[in-house]
């Protein structure tokens, strides 16, 4: 398609050479003309066709339908022209060949040749006529003398008589007009001046003749020259009256027989200036189709390429567009329409960056509160659950997840019943009572169980939400708390209590019971009759007072355990007093660190409890076993491990080491550990069994000395 | 096709064809100009072919041969003056009854008759020390350009201006000469 203007300006271009005006006949102004005009269109068809070929973006809105009205207007008008031009073309020529047929020649060529013959004939018969007087004695004489004699008219008269001549006249040799007679009127006989063709006569010698036309009336001239003896003597000319009309009818068939000559040899010329004629009305209505076409398609598509180009901008994005409409009927119409639609559009784009707007800012004051929610939940040591009313997971925090340790399969969506079965049965217990209160609001407490500690003591409460208008959300929200170490503390709280009341209670006596038996030991030994019973008695009673002392102050210790006095303590020293007590042991092994580490302690405490630890490590392990006592440092903290290799620890018993009162020695008090543990709490650390066997593996963690401090 | 570049090539179209249609400038001519004491003659032959012309006459076909010869003064930076133009027109009218050519000289009025073709056509298509202007009407030194256009009309004389559009195109001849300085 877009090689068609270059294929129809290269066809006009092939026209125009083919029509190009030459040789004699040029074709006047009209083959230049049209050499114009098609040069003129084939310029501006192969213009648009390059102008096509180098467009490289999209072309304005609505010109190529601007150029398919245009071609189909000038094309609709260009067959018909072309079928009446070739008609037209047909007609001519056959009607030019039927002009110019052979028979018109032949018929004018005969006319003419008849109108010849009889004037050939009128002369022929003049000259012969004219003959019988060149040698005429009296005519000679009469010339010769320049005089005329006196019969000399009468002879003339019978010569014009018998001859059947209108006039006769008589001339001499220097054209001297001598005698003459006519018909009718003698006195109308008047001299004039003799013709060339009477003077070729004279030169001649011959008879001439010629024909004249005077007055409206054709004559046949005949000149005869009169010779006698001496040469040419003088000039007869005679008259001759022809049928009225002959002559204007062979001049008539002269001049229609040149005009035919005329026209055949312009035959050619005729026929290309038809041709030419027509091709000029083709290419005027081509044109005037043209320009009407290129002048009602752009009225056309000027609205409808304004269309086009709004519609791109509103494409883009750019409702403010609008169109005027330049007339009134459907186009403008669909402009109007095109008009509101946009309007309609802004009015609806602005209502929708309104709501956008709010939105937006909606939006983000709910991402803030989720923020802040979503933080709130994180930074809580509470674990949180949500469940809806269908039983499947809404929401569930990290502390949630950290507290009851749950799977990955513990994602919002999933089903809480499910993931609870096997799993948290406590939890699937409350949940299900929860869901059975009327009240609405639950709150249980359970332990559960958790690998190598003390079971963790939850707190759990529960409370249903109700769908309201605002959230339009129902479910279940239940809040866990670790309340281990709480109960921990009101259990050492409690234990500490009765340990202060039974120091006050029991260690008041047990010295006057003790001093009471010495002195009965010492007093009433030798009066008794068996004094080893005696003295067995009595220190069994000392014995049992004493432990019963011991018993008392680790209870008051626990009671009333001191401040630790911290400051900077070296580690490797510590440990080297731990080597130096525990030199005996050979399987004791104490490792020293490879750097100097600082604990920011009391170390009276802290050698304490490794003394304890190492000292249950040697009771519960034989003499083979290895004991080990090392040093890390991790994260801040100083660890201090002990393991051995004995036999390990229950794992029921386990569970249970770090309460007080629990022991499974038979002398023990069970207050060792518990003093212990509390003793790392005091320091703001933890001591935890890590691993009850193979090796049992006791860890105490207390805080590292701070750069500052050690520095200072 | 932008509105500004439109009337150009109108304008361009339409000088092509006045060019086209002002005929052949410049083709090979017989021109001169004979200047003697008083009057500036010139000596023109039709450039055309002549044996068309013969056997036009002969088939008995009346031709006339119209001359135009206008002369304008060469001024270098402004359009040429012009200072004469004459008019010259010849007609050969074949007698078919008596088989004779009638030469007739339309501007002076001369009418013979001649029964040689040779003779007609030698008539009809040369002019010989034709007078053009007086010699007094041209400056001595000044440089003119003789312009001359001849157009042959077959058959009877156009009586309408606007007829000679419609026929053959004719012949265009040009000459420039200078008159020589006194001494």
């Amino acid at each position: 398609m877009k090689f068609l203007p270059l294929v129809l300006g290269a066809l006009l271009i092939v026209l125009a050479a083919w029509l190009w005006p030459g040789g004699e006949w040029r074709g006047g102004i009209l083959a230049w003309v049209n050499e114009t005009i098609l040069l003129f269109l084939a310029i501006l068809l192969i213009r648009y066709g390059i102008r096509l070929l180098r467009q490289r973006k999209e072309p304005r809105p609505g010109s190529r339908l601007r150029a398919k009205l245009v071609i189909a207007l000038v094309g609709m008008l260009m067959v018909p022209s072309l079928v009446i031009q070739l008609t037209a073309s047909q007609m001519v020529e056959r009607g030019m060949a039927v002009w110019f047929d052979v028979r018109v020649d032949k018929l004018l060529d005969r006319a003419l040749k008849l109108a010849q013959g009889f004037y050939e004939r009128i002369e022929k018969d003049l000259k012969r006529s004219l003959r019988g007087y060149i040698h005429d004695p009296q005519l000679a004489v009469a010339a010769r003398s320049g005089a005329p004699a006196g019969d000399l008219i009468p002879y003339l008269a019978e010569t014009m008589r018998r001859e059947g001549w209108e006039k006769v006249q008589l001339f001499d040799i220097n054209e001297r007009f001598l005698a003459g007679v006519q018909e009718g009127e003698l006195g109308a006989v008047e001299a004039e001046p003799l013709s060339d063709t009477a003077r070729l006569s004279l030169q001649l010698g011959q008879p001439t003749t010629e024909i004249s036309i005077k007055q409206g009336r054709q004559q046949a001239l005949g000149y005869a020259p009169v010779m006698d003896a001496l040469g040419v003597a003088g000039l007869l000319r005679v008259e001759l009256e022809l049928p009225e009309g002959v002559i204007q009818s062979a001049r008539s068939v002269e001049k229609d027989y040149q005009s035919y000559l005329v026209l055949e040899r312009n035959r050619q010329f005729l026929q290309s200036m038809f041709r030419h004629a027509m091709l000029l009305v083709t290419l005027v209505v081509v044109l005037v189709a043209g320009a009407v076409a290129l002048v009602f398609a752009r009225r056309l598509t000027t609205p409808i390429g304004e269309l086009a180009q709004a519609l791109k901008r509103v494409q883009e994005g750019d409702l403010g567009v609008e169109i005027v409409a330049h007339s009134q009927d459907e186009l403008g119409s669909l402009i109007d329409s095109f008009n509101q639609m946009t309007l309609k559009l802004r009015k609806n784009a602005q209502a929708i960056e309104q709501a956008q707007h709010d939105l937006t800012e909606a939006l983000a004051s709910s991402r803030q509160r989720q923020y802040v929610l979503e933080s709130l939940l994180a930074s809580l040591q509470t674990g949180v659950l949500l469940i809806d009313a269908g039983g499947r997971i809404r929401l569930l925090n990290q502390s949630f997840r950290e507290l009851l340790s749950v799977p990955s399969g513990w994602i919002p969506g999933a089903s809480f019943i499910q993931h609870c079965q096997g799993f948290l049965p406590e939890l699937a217990g409350f949940y299900d009572e929860l869901t059975m209160q009327p009240s609405g609001y639950l709150q249980q407490e359970f332990d559960v169980e958790r690998a190598h500690r003390q079971p963790m003591r939850l707190l759990v409460r529960g409370t249903r939400l109700k769908a309201d208008d605002a959230t339009g959300f129902s479910g279940y929200l239940i809040v866990i708390d670790d309340i281990t170490e709480l109960t921990e503390a009101q259990r050492s709280k409690a234990w500490s209590e009765v340990a202060r009341r039974l120091a006050h209670e029991i260690k008041n006596p047990l010295t006057p019971i003790k001093l009471a038996a010495e002195r009965l030991q010492r007093r009433f030994r030798r009066q008794v009759d068996d004094p080893e019973v005696f003295d067995g008695c009595t220190r069994t009673i000392i014995s049992q007072v004493e432990r019963l002392q011991r018993l008392v102050e680790d209870f008051s210790t626990l009671a009333r355990l001191p401040e630790p006095r911290l400051q900077r303590v070296s580690v490797r020293h510590l440990l080297e007093e731990m080597a130096e007590l525990f030199h005996p042991y050979k399987h004791v092994s104490v490792i020293l660190p490879a750097a100097d580490l600082t604990c920011q302690c009391d170390p009276d405490q802290v050698r304490q409890v490794i003394i304890n630890l190492v000292d249950n490590a040697l009771a519960a392990a034989e003499d083979h076993v290895q004991v080990r006592l090392y040093v890390q440092a991790n994260d801040g903290w100083i660890e201090w491990h002990v393991e051995d290799d004995g036999m390990g620890i229950p794992a029921d018993i386990a569970a249970h080491i770090f309460e007080p009162y629990f022991s499974t020695k038979e002398r023990g008090s069970g207050l060792g550990l518990a003093i212990a543990r509390r003793i790392a709490q005091d320091h703001g650390g933890d001591l935890e069994l890590l691993s009850p066997a193979d090796p049992t593996h006791f860890c105490l963690r207390l805080p590292g000395a701070r750069p500052s401090m050690e520095e200072s | 096709m932008s509105r500004s570049r439109f009337p150009w090539l109108v304008a361009g179209m339409l000088g092509f064809m006045l060019f086209a249609v002002q005929g052949f400038a410049g083709e090979s001519v017989n021109l001169k100009v004979q200047i003697d004491e008083k009057v500036v003659y010139c000596d023109a032959r039709w450039p055309g072919d002549v044996t068309t012309i013969r056997k036009a006459l002969q088939s008995g076909v009346s031709l006339t041969l119209m001359w135009q010869m206008d002369i304008h003064r060469l001024r270098p930076y402004w359009f040429n003056k012009k200072i004469a133009s004459v008019q010259a027109a010849r007609r050969v009218r074949a007698d078919l009854l008596s088989h004779r050519w009638i030469l007739e000289d339309i501007g002076g009025g001369i009418t013979h008759a001649v029964f040689s073709v040779d003779e007609a056509v030698a008539f009809l298509v040369g002019l010989n020390n034709f007078p053009l202007l007086d010699k007094s009407l041209l400056a001595a030194g000044a440089t003119y350009r003789l312009s001359l256009t001849a157009r042959l009309v077959e058959g009877d004389m156009p009586t309408n201006w606007w007829a000679r559009l419609w026929g053959r195109s004719g012949f265009e001849m040009s000459l420039d000469f200078r008159l020589p300085r006194a001494s």
